[in-house]
């Protein structure tokens, strides 16, 4: 099979089958595992959740247009210390805004907003569409939907942390919930997303959003040609797959040349014509041989029986 | 002596008491990422450590100078950020046009400089008020964590892989958050924190 037809097309993806994996299918936290940094140690809360998650948000939007305008010839490594710098020069403003007007979210956060500028989810969201499409659009719509994602994530497991943890939801007291310091602890953030994770997995598995799944998406390119798709890792395995198979086949099938060797090793009257015909023959029926040799022995033994038929008469 | 001691305590700290990947859950993100491929474990632990332990020291080596000492914290952030350019370019230039290093070695660079662990440890040491050979024991304990969270979460995948009684909706990622979540726990147990009220 033709390693084109692997080729990273991303620009052939539907836009809406953009939002359902940066959204659902292919969600940045519950499904990729990145950008887990805040979430697990500082997102005890929904409102933290949404700064956040707002904040990430901003930075991956303006990360993966840039990234995709002007940083596609460029060497990876250089790149991603571009994004750093971009991440950089997105965060000094919201720190300044945080650190001025909520004072109190401000060492809530501690050292995690600053730290945004190198999280993970805009490096692999540039590094892993952004810089491989053409078209402005996808990459608008991708950040848009991977960042909705995250955000979705971040407010969801702040709300459970919050609503368990303190026994409040959005700040506001509410009597009738228990209250358990260890969901404001970071192994309550793993389990908690553990368990989304699994919702999500069962949810994907028991709606038409299968068909999206990478997995799933990976069987089908080995049946539809026509099929291009994003770099990830299942796809990028079945490629390898599909080139060790080609491998295989190309040494298992013999070749026109070798055999011709050894049938003129094996001192074959037959002219060099006959031979190339005789091989193309053999290639697609190796078996004939053998078939040829069982009948003749099975001659022989009938003449035998007619002889021995013969001697008893 | 108490240099030593320092410098052992601080990452004892880091490493053990509180484990930094799964108490603070700084790096836990290229922590997974690596822990997926065990050849790179070692040669990643190593390149994040030498990241982290130079641009560490480097950094509150500059909060020594008291014009720096007084800055604001936003203009802190930004001088660890310059520093680890400078230690990240320093490297390239050694490695790629000093020992014309593959490619591979260099994206390897780009990923393990920037991550959420190399630059929080600059801005937890000077939370802390480190002294120098406290920040270098302090990065060292770190990337000891690294290491540790690394490899328990590499035991852990290729286990969860033999075992076939992991629910099917708890298969790969889900099953692997959740034993994320209890090495936490028991991480946590080393700083005596009570969970319930």
């Amino acid at each position: 099979m033709n390693d084109k037809k692997f080729s990273l097309k991303l620009d052939d993806i539907s836009k809406k089958e953009i939002i359902i994996r940066g959204i659902i299918t292919r969600n940045p936290v519950l499904v990729q595992a990145i950008g887990l940094c805040p979430l697990i140690a500082v997102v005890t809360s929904a409102f933290a959740g949404l700064i956040i998650g707002a904040i990430s948000f901003l930075i991956l939007f303006v990360s993966e247009i840039l990234a995709c305008l002007f940083l596609k010839k460029t060497t990876r490594w250089v790149r991603v210390g571009i994004y750093a710098l971009i991440g950089v020069a997105m965060i000094i403003p919201f720190n300044y805004l945080i650190d001025r007007f909520m004072p109190n979210t401000s060492i809530l956060l501690g050292i995690y907003v600053p730290l945004l500028c190198v999280n993970s989810l805009s490096l692999f969201r540039c590094e892993f569409f952004a810089t491989k499409t053409t078209k402005i659009k996808n990459v608008f719509v991708d950040a848009l939907a991977s960042g909705l994602g995250y955000l979705f994530v971040l407010l969801i497991v702040g709300f459970i942390r919050e609503a368990f943890g303190n026994s409040t939801v959005f700040g506001i007291y509410v009597d009738f919930l228990p209250r358990a310091n260890g969901m404001l602890m970071p192994f309550a953030g793993f389990i908690i997303i553990g368990f989304l994770s699994a919702l999500l997995n069962w949810i994907i598995k028991r709606t038409k959003l299968e068909s999206m799944s990478e997995v799933t998406l990976a069987k089908r390119i080995k049946n539809d040609d026509s099929i291009t798709l994003q770099p990830d890792v299942p796809l990028k395995k079945a490629r390898r797959k599909t080139k060790k198979s080609e491998n295989k086949a190309k040494e298992e099938v013999p070749q026109v040349e070798d055999t011709e060797m050894i049938l003129v090793q094996a001192n074959s009257p037959e002219t060099k014509e006959n031979l190339y015909e005789e091989v193309q023959i053999g290639a697609d029926a190796p078996q004939e041989p053998e078939n040829q040799e069982a009948e003749a022995v099975s001659d022989e033994q009938t003449e035998k029986n007619n002889a021995d038929k013969e001697g008893e008469n | 002596m108490k240099v030593m001691l320092q410098l052992l305590f601080a990452a004892l700290s880091s490493s053990l008491i509180q484990n930094i990947i799964f108490a603070g859950g700084y790096g836990v993100s290229e922590a997974l990422r690596i822990s997926g491929k065990p050849k790179q474990i070692l040669t990643s632990t190593g390149t994040v450590t030498a990241f982290m332990t130079i641009s560490a020291v480097a950094s509150r080596a500059l909060d020594f100078i008291p014009k720096i000492d007084a800055l604001s914290n936003i203009l802190h952030m930004l001088i660890f950020v310059g520093v680890l350019f400078v230690v990240y370019f320093i490297t390239i230039i050694i490695f790629y046009f000093g020992l014309h290093a593959p490619k591979s070695f260099m994206h390897l660079f780009s990923m393990s400089a920037f991550n959420t662990l190399v630059l929080a440890i600059p801005l937890l040491n000077r939370r802390a008020a480190y002294s120098i050979w406290e920040c270098f024991g302090f990065a060292l304990g770190a990337g000891v964590a690294f290491l540790v969270a690394t490899y328990l979460i590499n035991v852990g995948i290729r286990k969860i892989e033999e075992n076939d009684t992991v629910p099917e909706a708890f298969k790969s990622t889900p099953v692997l958050f959740v034993y994320i979540g209890l090495l936490a726990l028991a991480f946590m147990g080393f700083s005596g924190q009570s969970l319930f009220v």
